[in-house]
């Protein structure tokens, strides 16, 4: 399971920064198993950690158009593995293009507290 | 001030990548191999595909096509593959290569803007779970932001260089090792006859010529690249095979 190996590099990333509380923030577009990643980490680590979810939002570089993607890491393998790759799936609901940017809730981001 | 301070604090505590410590645990005593030139056209894809034939008939060897945007190493070796996962995602096996393109993903090259670009490396180098020992990387032209992520990496590295014929490709490749130094480069080789080329470059900027490969026009044409490059590689074969 990917949520494995994530954990081991969030725990080793933490190690090194000889923390011992910390924050996650999931972005919802990796579609990322909050439990998953949460016993795995547990596992191996006895900090302190929080989980926070955030809302995945895409922007059109061609319009400027911001929305929330239906395409997801949860429903498409290619996006939890890549999550870049949601440009094949999603297109600008106000102009139809396709260049797009993530602006928020990507993948995961570790926040030292 | 105090302000400023401790904002300056907290961001270099956030400093760091978790996905760095997993590439940093997954490349430990590995290495990559990586065939560059600024120029495209000057035949990487086939140096790097050919190259790991020939290093695959003495170890097990992975084959990485890091050319998002227009990725072949998969249509010179004619394989299909798919996504497969076991602690991350699995090359496929052909013969004695562990072969991964970007292709498994995406079907067809995408365009990734600058940002977007660190985010793709760093997912696909920690994602990617190689058995073998070295990997050759096929990369794209230019000398933007792939080139720069891939040789950030904390991976132990070493790049061939190609220039094809002509004034285009050779001042392309003085121009990356202009930028770039020498560091880690095994050597050039001078693809479609640019044994010239590539010796002007190996004198001026004291790298070692390996050889050339000559214009190829044959209907099998991937095994008469091979017969080419095969006592090219015994050249560097001590180096690569460490």
């Amino acid at each position: 399971m990917h949520e494995w190996i994530l954990a081991e590099g969030i725990v080793e990333l933490l190690k090194k920064k000889k923390c011992k509380k910390a924050k996650i923030i999931l972005g919802e577009l990796q579609g990322i198993d909050e439990k998953i990643l949460m016993e795995a980490i547990e596992r191996i680590w006895d900090g302190e950690i929080k989980i926070e979810k955030e809302k995945a939002v895409l922007r059109c570089n061609d319009c400027g158009y911001e929305w929330t993607p239906k395409n997801t890491g949860e429903k498409i393998e290619e996006i939890h593995f890549l999550p870049e790759l949601v440009k094949i799936f999603e297109r600008c609901p106000k102009c139809g293009g396709k260049d797009l940017t993530i602006k928020r809730g990507r993948g995961i981001r570790v926040i030292i507290e | 001030m105090r302000r400023k301070r401790s904002y300056n604090k907290k961001r270099e505590r956030n400093k760091g990548d978790y996905r760095i410590e997993i590439i940093k645990k997954r490349y430990k005593n590995k290495k990559i191999v990586l065939i560059a030139s600024p120029k495209g056209g000057v035949g990487k894809s086939t140096i790097a595909c050919a190259l790991a034939k020939i290093v695959s008939n003495h170890i097990e060897v992975g084959l990485l096509d890091l050319d998002f945007y227009s990725p072949s190493c998969h249509l010179i070796l004619n394989v299909k593959g798919e996504i497969k996962e076991d602690l991350g995602l699995l090359p496929i096996k052909v013969n004695n290569i562990e072969f991964f393109s970007p292709v498994f993903l995406s079907k067809s090259g995408i365009p990734f803007r600058g940002r977007e670009i660190r985010e793709v490396i760093l997912e696909i180098m920690s994602l990617i779970n190689w058995k073998s020992k070295i990997i050759i990387v096929d990369t794209p032209p230019g000398m933007g932001d792939i080139i720069l992520e891939i040789l950030k990496l904390p991976i132990k590295k070493e790049i061939i260089l190609v220039t094809g014929r002509g004034n285009t490709s050779e001042k392309s490749v003085e121009g990356f090792l202009k930028f770039f130094g020498r560091k880690d480069v095994v050597g050039i080789i001078g693809n479609f006859n640019g044994k010239e080329e590539a010796m002007r470059i190996s004198r001026k900027y004291k790298i070692k010529f390996l050889g050339c490969i000559s214009y190829i026009n044959s209907p099998d044409f991937f095994q008469a690249f091979l017969k080419e490059l095969i006592p090219i590689f015994q050249k560097f074969k001590n180096r690569i095979l460490k």
